[in-house]
């Protein structure tokens, strides 16, 4: 009798022994303990916005990681991991960007044009490009602010004349003016570039602000749109300027309430870098499609009031 | 606020009817190569400037205009010459199989330095002198043609490299250069220019100038 009790929980300890091997097994295999690992070597003129365990990414999906990092006297060497299940990404020619985000964490990006090349050599040390999407968006954003400078002098010259000082023409006027200056502050951009998380409430600011002149422009031309019956059908018909300019204005409405939205959810999720890292990259898109969106109706605005002469294209 | 109203109807009005109404192609086009040509001399980098010249095409694309999109071609090329790059035609010779302008050909050779298919009558104005001086091999006739195109420092940067890519090298044209880009704040252009000074000096043993020149790259440069 006690044999066969004995038998069974010497049983039971084998079984549950093996139960657990397996699952620490099975859990290593899944992590790649068992799978050849291979490692590169990266430079960087900086360790800035570096660290060991960030990820490297391609087509958005982790397919490795940074495994340690050196200082050596010309820069840093960045070594990465790769599984050999993702090693087929890594080729000659492969290049790894490395992206910061305005919020949230860094992560380097792999961009492998043929993937057919031979595989990158593991000797091979390869630089690091550093990312400067949000600097190219604050560039044009410089170079639209300059726009609506230019239009707010020559919304001078048509409110100078008019008698009531809080016309609504006025109003945009201020509000140009007033983001034009948000944008021109440098402050402002610097934390946009860092990182800052006071940074969303800038571009906020912004927002709301390009918010305030596009519904003040609409409401101008709604206000010509009900005297379209008396007026030129070409300015103020379906194909017409005042149509066209709603139709733009309707566009970048749309996009500022996706914004909102997405803006509300940004300052909620600033705790999670991974969050706000998508959340980040949706919003640069937005952001660039606002802007193109106000080019646009500057261009537009440029059209319908000729404030300088048709320019030919002529060979230089 | 009727007065206003009235106001802003004035003006817009007087506005539309003062000149002929521009297509929003045609503006924004004329935008982006302006845009192209001052980012690429400044040594913008390629995907801005990419950005502008591809964003022009395809505005030009819209309205079917094959004149104004070989120009757009041409224009590119000519810029290519004049930071004394390798000039690429990109589009412009499938372009011009569909459609061949006799002024836009002209315009072509005259940069891929096919001088005896040029016609200097086609030519544009700015050009002509520059064009008998480069055809008789003239070089101090060529440095005065280019430093007469002053009012016009893309042509001048244009012609100069012109020169430098028909063996029509002096000090003249390339100072003329280097002062149409320095004066411009055209950076890579200007970069671009003071390199091949060096190179001119070093190649005529003034190994002081030359050091002078490249210290004033290191200079500027970063």
């Amino acid at each position: 009798m006690i044999k066969k009790i004995e038998l069974k929980v010497g049983l039971f300890i084998a079984v549950s022994t093996l139960l657990i091997i397996a699952s620490v097994g099975y859990v290593a295999y899944k992590k790649d303990v068992f799978s050849k690992v291979y490692t590169y070597t990266l430079t960087s003129s900086t360790g800035e916005n570096i660290t060991e365990g960030m990820p490297i990414v391609y087509w958005g999906f982790n397919i490795g990681h940074v495994s340690s990092m050196e200082l050596t006297e010309t820069g840093v060497l960045v070594q990465i991991k790769v599984p050999e299940r993702n090693n087929r990404v890594i080729r000659t020619g492969s290049r790894f960007y490395l992206e910061k985000p305005l919020l949230g964490s860094s992560r380097i990006i792999v961009v492998t044009d043929d993937l057919k090349a031979t595989p990158l050599s593991q000797t091979a040390v390869t630089e690091i490009i550093i990312s400067n999407d949000i600097n190219e968006s604050i560039k044009r954003v410089q170079e639209i602010a300059g726009k609506l400078d230019k239009i707010a002098a020559n919304l001078i010259t048509i409110t100078d004349s008019m008698a009531d000082p809080q016309g609504d023409m006025r109003r945009i006027l201020k509000n140009v003016e007033k983001m034009t200056s948000t944008f021109a502050e440098k402050k402002s951009l610097i934390e946009m570039v860092d990182g800052n998380p006071d940074s969303a409430e800038t571009i906020h600011e912004i927002l709301e602000t390009a918010k305030k002149i596009m519904e003040d422009v609409g409401g101008v031309v709604k206000k010509i749109d009900a005297m379209a019956g008396k007026t030129d059908t070409e300015i103020y018909g379906q194909e017409g300027f005042a149509s066209q300019v709603k139709n733009i204005l309707s566009d970048i409405q749309a996009k500022m309430k996706k914004m909102d939205v997405m803006l509300d959810n940004l300052n909620k999720t600033t705790g999670s870098a991974a969050d706000a890292a998508k959340d980040l990259t949706s919003l640069r898109n937005n952001l660039d499609e606002m802007l193109l969106s106000i080019t646009t109706l500057t261009d537009d605005l440029d059209r319908v009031i000729p404030f300088k002469d048709k320019q030919e294209i002529k060979l230089p | 606020m009727k007065n206003f109203i009235c106001l802003i109807l004035i003006s817009i009005l007087t506005a539309a009817c003062g000149g002929t109404k521009t297509p929003s192609w045609y503006s924004a086009s004329n935008q982006q190569m302006d845009r192209f040509e001052k980012n690429y001399l400044a040594g913008e980098k390629a995907d801005i400037t990419e950005l502008n010249f591809n964003k022009a095409v395809e505005e030009i694309k819209k309205s079917g205009d094959l004149d104004r999109l070989e120009k757009v071609w041409l224009t590119r090329m000519a810029l290519q010459i004049a930071m004394l790059k390798e000039p690429d035609g990109g589009d412009y010779k499938k372009i011009e199989a569909v459609q061949p302008i006799p002024e836009n050909s002209n315009y072509y050779s005259f940069l891929a330095g096919n001088i005896t298919e040029v016609d200097d009558a086609l030519l544009p104005r700015q050009y002509r002198k520059f064009y008998k001086a480069l055809t008789g091999k003239d070089l101090v006739g060529a440095g005065n043609a280019i430093a007469a195109i002053e009012d016009n420092p893309v042509s001048q940067l244009i012609a100069a490299g012109l020169a430098v890519r028909n063996h029509l090298e002096s000090e003249e044209i390339i100072q003329a250069a280097v002062n149409a880009a320095s004066v411009n704040g055209w950076k890579a252009a200007l970069l671009a220019w003071l390199e091949r000074m060096a190179a001119f000096y070093e190649s005529k043993g003034e190994t002081t100038k030359a050091k002078t020149v490249r210290q004033r790259m290191e200079l500027i440069s970063g």
